[in-house]
């Protein structure tokens, strides 16, 4: 991988200028909207013309994402009371059950929804399933990072959910087959992986 | 919306435009435009897409799935788009490139990798 260093020179597309200028590496606070943080101290080409930031070098992704994942919010849903029982059998299969097991196995959940449009689309068709129906008359509450619901809210706009509810009883009637009923060993497998290290 | 290039089906110099944007992500010599909602619109600056899936994209392409285009802003800028499908999915990567090889530039620069209908 390229590694860049500060100060030295490289030559961008200005956002800002709107032409190709000549930029130097330095290292800047980065603002972001979605989610609305501040990464610091993050490695940029900036723009020798206007001083802004045109360019973020590969290497300094992983700063950007461990600044997206600051903020947490609660998630609140609804759920039928079988689709609770469905999430502790998750919880059972893929992290032993333990007692923190439910913030992991949702969030793990949420997220693959959020970042593979292919699972996404799954948990739409499995929302017409029978098991996704009922009364919601049990509460899930977890703690989320905002980031992960950010990309769950976008994703769901994109597959035509009409909220964060809904796409909580598609994952956990998707997982009901993927997970439960082996239908897809390389998820249950990542899940548990994932939940060793959690 | 048809994604259709100019060149039909054939590459045309599509070809060699998307394997210097495989090559930048193999080396790790690419770089994000900085956009303050980029984690909506360019899901590999933020790691919600690997570098793995996203060269798998690019080499699933054909043809009719790439366009070269100029920029509305900044104006005129030769830009790269990419429409690769990932199952029911389509995908749009777009991309603009620097070769100057009297300068140490960065190779590939990414300015939107999300799925379409975003």
């Amino acid at each position: 991988m390229k590694i860049w260093k500060k100060d030295e020179e490289t030559r961008v597309l200005c956002p800002h200028c709107e032409r190709k200028t000549d930029a130097v590496f330095q290292r800047r606070s980065v603002p972001l909207s979605s989610p609305n943080v501040i990464a610091e101290n993050v490695l940029v080409a900036v723009c020798r013309e206007c001083d802004g930031i045109a360019v973020i070098p590969r290497q300094s992704t992983p700063k950007l994402r461990e600044a997206a994942q600051m903020p947490k919010e609660t998630l609140n849903v609804r759920v039928p009371g079988h689709l609770e029982d469905v999430l502790y059998l998750l919880i059972d299969r893929v992290a032993q059950g333990s007692d923190s097991g439910k913030s992991p196995v949702l969030r793990y959940l949420l997220h693959e929804f959020g970042n593979n449009p292919a699972f996404a689309r799954r948990v739409k068709l499995h929302l017409e399933d029978d098991l996704a129906q009922g009364p919601a008359d049990q509460d899930v509450s977890v703690r989320v990072p905002s980031y992960i619901l950010l990309a769950v809210d976008q994703m769901a706009g994109i597959v035509g959910i009409r909220n964060r509810s809904e796409v909580v009883r598609g994952i956990l009637a998707s997982a009901k087959e993927d997970v439960l009923e082996e239908n897809d060993p390389a998820l249950s497998g990542a899940m548990a992986r994932a939940m060793a290290v959690a | 919306m048809s994604h259709i290039s100019p060149g039909g089906e054939a590459w045309g110099s599509g070809s060699g435009q998307r394997a210097r944007v495989v090559q930048s992500l193999t080396t790790g010599n690419y770089g994000h435009w900085y956009r303050e909602d980029a984690f909506l619109k360019n899901w590999l600056a933020f790691e919600r897409i690997s570098e793995e899936k996203v060269i798998a994209l690019l080499q699933r392409c054909n043809g009719t799935q790439y366009r070269p285009g100029k920029q509305k802003s900044p104006a005129g800028t030769e830009v790269h788009e990419f429409f690769p499908r990932d199952g029911d999915v389509e995908w749009y990567i777009k991309a603009y490139l620097d070769d100057d090889s009297d300068f140490a530039v960065i190779e590939a620069v990414f300015m939107s990798v999300h799925p379409s209908g975003v």
